[in-house]
C-alpha cells in the first residue's frame, strides 16, 4: 500500500501504517503514534491498568479532528 | 496491572453506600410521612423504586473505580470465592459502614428526629405478617439476598451478560425484592443499609438478622454460580 497523503501530493511513498479510523495507508511522515493507557475490568470488581500503554496510529487528518 | 489505590476505593464505597442509604431510607422517611399511612402499597412501590435508581446511579459512576459494592454481604460473598482479597475486606467493610452512618445522620439534619424517628430512620424489622419473628425474618433475608447475589454473579461477575444492563439490572432486583419482602422482612439485603438508620436511630431489634441473612444468602450464590456456572463448565 502507498501513502494517500502523499499520493495527493503526487508522491509515491510506501505506507508503513494504517489509520485505525479512516483506513487510509499512511508514510512514518504522515501518521501520528501515541501510547494509549488501556483500562481493564469494572462492576463488581475495580477497573485495573494494564501496565503498559498501548500504541494507536492515526493519519494527521483524523489526529486533527480528534484533538484540534 | 494497577487500580486506584484502596484509599480512593474506600472513598468510592463510603459515597455509593451514602447515595443508597440517603435516597433508600430516606425514601422510606418521606413515603411513610407523606403516602405511607393512607396508601401504603403506594409508599412500598415508591421505596422500591428509589432503591433501584440509587443503585443503578452508584453502579453506573463508581462500579469501575472500587467494584460499587456498596454492601458488606456482597464484599464477603466475592472474597469467599477468591475474586476479591481478603485484607480489603475489613477497609471496604468499614467504608460502607462509615457511608451509611453519615446518610443516616443527614436524614437527622434533614427531617428532624420528630418525623425520622417515626420510622426509625427508615431501619429494617421483622414484620408483622410474620409475627415479627426474626428467625422467618433471616430465612427470608438469606433467601433474597441470595437472588441479589444470583443476579450479580450473572450479570456482571459471569461476564456473559450485556454489561451495559448491570445498574439498571441490579437495581431493579433489589426494587422486586423490596415490592415483595418489604412488609415481611424489611428487604435490607444489606448490613449496612440496615447499621446507619440503627445507629441513629438506636433502634437494635432483630439487628443479627441483616447480617447473618445476608450474608449467608451472598455467601450460597456466590459459591454455587462460580463453582458450578462459571469454573465448571463442562
Ligand atoms: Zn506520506
Ligand atoms: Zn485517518
Amino acid at each position: 500500500m502507498k501513502c494517500y497523503i502523499c499520493a495527493t501530493e503526487g508522491k509515491d511513498t510506501d505506507a508503513v501504517a494504517i489509520c485505525i479510523v479512516c483506513g487510509m495507508g499512511v508514510c512514518m511522515e504522515h501518521l501520528v503514534r501515541e501510547e494509549v493507557e488501556v483500562w481493564e475490568g469494572g462492576y463488581p470488581f475495580p477497573s485495573k491498568k494494564l501496565s503498559k500503554t498501548i500504541p494507536r496510529i492515526l493519519c494527521q487528518p483524523c489526529y486533527t479532528a480528534y484533538k484540534g | 496491572m494497577s487500580e486506584y489505590s484502596l484509599g480512593k476505593r474506600m472513598l468510592a464505597e463510603l459515597i455509593g453506600t451514602y447515595l443508597l442509604v440517603f435516597l433508600g431510607a430516606g425514601s422510606v422517611i418521606t413515603f411513610a410521612s407523606t403516602l405511607g399511612f393512607e396508601s401504603p402499597s403506594a409508599s412500598l412501590f415508591a421505596i422500591g423504586f428509589t432503591f433501584a435508581v440509587a443503585i443503578a446511579v452508584a453502579i453506573y459512576t463508581l462500579g469501575h473505580v472500587s467494584g460499587c459494592h456498596i454492601n458488606p454481604a456482597v464484599t464477603v460473598g466475592l472474597a469467599v470465592i477468591k475474586r476479591f482479597p481478603l485484607n480489603e475486606v475489613v477497609p471496604y467493610i468499614a467504608a460502607q459502614l462509615a457511608g451509611a452512618v453519615l446518610a443516616s445522620a443527614t436524614h437527622l439534619a434533614i427531617y428532624g428526629v420528630g418525623v425520622a424517628q417515626k420510622v426509625s430512620f427508615g431501619v429494617t424489622l421483622p414484620g408483622a405478617i410474620i409475627g415479627n419473628s426474626a428467625p422467618i425474618a433471616c430465612l427470608n433475608e438469606i433467601v433474597m439476598t441470595f437472588m441479589l447475589m444470583w443476579a450479580i454473579m450473572g450479570i456482571a461477575v459471569s461476564g456473559k451478560s450485556a454489561p451495559g444492563w448491570a445498574g439498571w439490572g441490579i437495581g431493579l432486583i433489589v426494587g422486586a425484592l423490596i415490592w415483595w419482602g418489604g412488609p415481611i422482612s424489611g428487604t435490607s439485603l444489606n448490613p449496612a443499609r440496615t447499621f446507619g438508620p440503627a445507629i441513629m436511630s438506636g433502634v437494635w431489634t432483630a439487628h443479627w438478622v441483616y447480617w447473618v441473612g445476608p450474608i449467608i444468602g451472598a455467601v450460597i450464590a456466590a459459591v454455587i454460580y462460580e463453582y458450578i456456572f462459571i469454573r465448571e463448565k463442562s
